[in-house]
């Protein structure tokens, strides 16, 4: 409590407020443009903090963090356009609402959950930071190979009603995953002789590609088409999600952010693999799961209060033992030692004021992004009114300008095109391509996992079952295929008795 | 066509690939080939597995939205010309002409409302993303 009170106090000051809201703003906007990613987003924003004291460093660092993560989000719902792949879980039931003239009440609910996912999970970090860190720190190569696979298992599960073309969307995904150099031998695989293709294919091209380019193709390609079309101009929802829907999401939102905190601890698991998760336990609890992927306001809030909270997960280990968990907490931590903080245990004695300041500075932004977002929704949903055919070239000339931006290679802009075209045909033809993005991101995690798992093995399976933890995720993994079959066959016996 | 040709021709074409990716793997050298072989395989079984489904037939309603070619095709030649004169031309030659073109021939804007909506966004562009965020954008023939 003695060091909590001087750093609400730095928080407080004016221009402690205004570096938030400044951060916030930036955050927010980074975050809803297709290829700007939080990782860029605090990236870019590091140079600016040179010059400033690090408190004030600290907290324009953390708001752009925890804001652009919940940006993505407002795109996701109302353009299908996900700036990462954070919130691709949320553009399954938040574009159907915004199609059917619901897209207030779906960006209500985003930013009311990603404000409870942000604030349970810095609570978390504030709370339980060291002990949660040394479990992290138990999670070896096995557990990791395994909990990719549930990572897996779960996305195929909820993409589609059609879990064969999930699967053959994973796969696809998994064999793009291959390409590259390989990490242990260092041979040349499936790269054709292209310098581009060494490091792997590149994730953000595909994931703009197969979700913002395929809806600049979906919006422009049929006559009159929008993502309002053929329901009129009229926005038929309220523009903020009722008391009654709010309640009803309650458990859903703490279960997704415990399922966001945990995950977000996990270095190297991500947001994508917590909101995925998370969506899958919501319909998995839901009296109406099958209502999910069609506009259900519980799986918006599932996946956004999970992916808010892996912000707060992601700095425990970054704060409390100088790991950091993914890019943007590695930039973190260069934004750390720039202003003379070495990540570690030190931070919370030697530097402990400005720690809380920043932990306490996460807080307040995550109140500030909710504020700015229920004010901005009713009027960002007029997007939907906006003629396909006008939308879409914004839409590419965004997505293109945005993928040249991550490394300034034309290749990479083909390659998003050439997505977008797949992308295209793919929801037309009715393959999902969530699977394919997401196995693109868990593809290196589960082939180096299990590698290393099998050197350190000889090449023995059980290795998998024989650790407690590894064998928690294995039942886990059993589950998340059973309770589906079982359900269906629930529902057959059912109706054959009816 | 309907749905069950689509998803044959696809699980031929997806089943192909993934043969080609299990056959290189087996030719790796150490374990570098093992990934490749079971991802590979993952992809032929369900691959088999939507062949073998499409034998059952569907509905005969079944069938993929139509898709209106001239559009798409007027679409994609936006969408090339966009590429290729950002390469020779710069970002900023290629984004207005590509936003005119699409506006006017796929949106039926008129030309002054498709011309100031061109010229306001790659503005918009231009500030965001060069002067804000200092991306070096393909300068082209602005260059000199």
């Amino acid at each position: 409590m003695d060091v909590l009170l001087p750093a609400l106090g730095n928080v407080l000051t004016p221009m402690a407020l205004l570096t938030l809201f400044l951060g916030t703003l930036a955050g927010m906007t980074i975050g809803s443009l297709p290829g700007l990613s939080s990782t860029m987003g605090v990236a870019l924003c590091i140079p600016i903090t040179f010059n400033m004291p690090p408190d004030l460093a600290l907290m324009l660092l953390g708001a752009v963090y925890v804001s652009s993560v919940y940006g993505g989000s407002v795109t996701a719902i109302l353009l299908r356009t996900p700036g990462t792949d954070a919130s691709i879980a949320t553009a399954l039931d938040g574009y159907p609402l915004a199609a059917a003239g619901r897209g207030g009440e779906a960006l209500g609910m985003a930013t009311l959950a990603s404000l409870f996912g942000g604030l349970f999970s810095v609570v978390v970090l504030i709370a339980i930071a060291p002990p949660l860190s040394t479990v992290a720190l138990a999670f070896g190569p096995q557990e990791y190979t395994v909990l990719a696979i549930f990572g897996l298992v779960t996305i195929v599960g909820v993409a589609s009603d059609r879990p064969l073309k999930g699967v053959l969307s994973a796969a696809v995904g998994l064999v793009l995953a291959c390409v590259g150099l390989d990490t242990f031998t260092g041979m040349q695989r499936f790269t054709f002789g292209h310098s581009e293709l060494f490091e792997g294919v590149p994730l953000l091209p595909v994931l703009i590609g197969l979700f913002s380019v395929s809806q600049a193709f979906n919006l422009c390609v049929p006559e009159g088409g929008g993502v309002l079309a053929g329901k009129g101009q009229q926005l038929k929802g309220r523009r903020l999600p009722l008391w009654h829907d709010i309640r009803r999401s309650l458990r859903t939102l703490l279960r997704s952010s415990v399922i966001g905190s945990v995950v977000g601890i996990l270095p190297g698991a991500g947001t994508s693999i917590a909101s995925f998760i998370s969506y899958s336990e919501a319909r998995r609890h839901s009296p109406t799961p099958e209502r999910f992927g069609k506009g259900e306001l519980e799986g918006v809030a599932a996946s956004e209060s999970a992916n808010n909270a892996v912000t707060g997960g992601t700095l425990i280990p970054t704060l409390t033992l100088g790991i950091p968990g993914n890019a943007v907490t590695a930039v973190f931590v260069g934004g750390l030692t720039i202003h003379g903080m070495i990540p570690g245990p030190s931070l919370f004695t030697q530097h402990a004021e400005t720690t809380y300041t920043l932990i306490l500075s996460l807080f307040l932004a995550n109140i500030l992004f909710a504020v700015l977002g229920l004010w901005l929704c009713r009027y960002l949903v007029v997007v939907t009114k906006v003629p396909g055919a006008v939308l879409g070239p914004m839409i590419l000339v965004f997505s293109v300008i945005g993928t040249y931006a991550l490394r300034n290679e034309v290749f990479d802009v083909w390659l998003a095109v050439a997505f977008g075209v797949v992308g295209f045909f793919m929801e037309r033809w009715r393959y999902p391509a969530a699977p394919l993005v997401i196995a693109l991101i868990l593809g290196p995690i589960l082939e180096v996992n299990f590698r290393r798992s099998m050197q350190i093995s000889h090449w023995d399976l059980t290795t998998f079952f024989t650790r407690p933890l590894s064998l928690t995720l294995c039942l886990l993994v059993v589950l998340a295929l059973a309770y589906p079959l079982w359900n269906q066959w629930r529902r057959r016996h059912s109706s054959v008795q009816h | 066509m309907t749905l069950d040709t689509i998803d044959r021709c696809v699980a031929v074409l997806v089943g192909a690939l993934c043969a080609a990716a299990v056959v290189t793997g087996l030719g790796m050298p150490g374990d570098a080939g093992v990934f490749p072989v079971i991802t590979g395989t993952l992809g032929l079984l369900a691959s088999a597995g939507i062949a073998l489904g499409t034998l059952r037939g569907r509905a005969p309603d079944d069938l993929p939205p139509s898709l209106p070619w001239p559009r798409f095709l007027l679409w994609c030649l936006c969408v090339l010309g966009l590429l290729g004169l950002m390469v020779t031309a710069g970002a900023f030659v290629a984004l207005p002409l590509f936003l005119l073109a699409s506006l006017r021939w796929l949106g039926h804007l008129r030309w002054p409302a498709a011309l100031a909506i061109a010229v306001v966004f790659s503005a918009v562009i231009y500030v965001v993303f060069v002067y804000l965020l200092s991306v070096p954008l393909p300068a082209g023939w602005l260059v000199a």
